[in-house]
């Protein structure tokens, strides 16, 4: 089977236009079938045979509740085709009628509230960790005898830590910014 | 206690276990209550029977011998809420009947 791979990337806060993307792919005969949130790997089939969708289960399930979530989908007649952190690529049969809800407001906002959830999450556990990191680098100043161990561990942390706080400053905030409003634009329609 | 409405969607999937049912066929369940109005994405479905299922207004069923699926079903607790449901709609209708069918008072 004739196979493709296309790189992209989508920020937790773009999962409509990824999954838009993935519609368009498959309406053109390109069905998903793998993907590490960088690469997607799609594989040639009849032009407009399934519809994907993501999904975003909630993340305090337990690995029973995911596992029930697999048999449930097999269920219900929709394959999990491959998952990417939290993120299922979910697709289905078009034959078998659409994949979508009547209250798409509902819907959205419990995956918009789920992404800012897990978004949080990993801003706080990476902040944490640059700041163990930051404190393990003035530590040895502290403990280590001077010589190139103690220059390199000094070093190496303050730069390490920075870079990362840079990172966190330019693409974790926009991000969290960008969720929180549409959370807030969720908030003012429901209202 | 005060409690929120239920949602259109909770309140189909719940009148749609009052007998024991799987996933797909709650789906179409609701879909027939509705006319077809009531539409759910296995995913939004997933997620809402987790919820009730964790409130105990509903219960998962031991799956049977051959069937790894498991069948949900509404609990006592569940059909008390669902009848809370129905006492606040009808208190809904009765109040547009008497405002909106009044006749309007000569000016």
């Amino acid at each position: 089977m004739k196979k493709k791979r296309l790189i992209r990337y989508f920020t937790i806060a773009e999962f409509e236009k990824e999954e838009a993307w993935l519609n368009q792919m498959a309406a053109k005969g390109w069905n998903l079938v793998a993907t590490n949130g960088i690469v997607f790997t799609f594989e040639q089939g009849q032009p407009g045979e399934w519809e994907y969708k993501l999904d975003l289960p909630d993340e305090r399930y337990s690995s029973e509740e995911i596992s029930e979530y697999y048999r449930f989908m097999a269920g219900m007649g929709v394959e999990v085709v491959t998952s990417y952190k939290m993120w299922h690529y979910l697709r289905h049969r078009r034959a078998e009628g659409p994949m979508t809800d009547c209250d798409t407001l509902r819907a959205q906002l419990v995956i918009v509230n789920r992404a800012q959830a897990y978004a949080v999450r990993t801003t706080c556990i990476l902040v944490q960790l640059f700041t163990l990191i930051l404190l393990t680098g003035s530590a040895a100043r502290w403990v280590l005898d001077a010589g190139a161990l103690r220059d390199f561990l000094t070093n190496f942390c303050a730069s390490f830590s920075m870079s990362g706080f840079v990172a966190l400053t330019v693409i974790f905030v926009p991000l969290l910014r960008r969720l929180r409003r549409r959370m807030n634009d969720f908030v003012e329609r429901v209202v | 206690m005060t409690r929120s409405a239920l949602t259109e969607s909770i309140y189909y999937i719940m009148l749609s276990l009052t007998e024991p049912l799987h996933g797909y066929g709650i789906m179409q369940r609701t879909e027939a209550l509705s006319a077809g109005r009531v539409r759910l994405s296995a995913g939004t479905l997933y997620g809402a029977l987790a919820n009730l299922t964790q409130k105990g207004w509903i219960v998962q069923q031991d799956a049977e011998e051959n069937s790894r699926k498991k069948a949900y079903e509404l609990t006592e607790e569940g059909r008390k809420i669902l009848g809370g449901e129905l006492e606040r709609l009808r208190e809904l209708v009765r109040n547009g009947e008497t405002i909106l069918e009044q006749k309007c008072p000569p000016i």
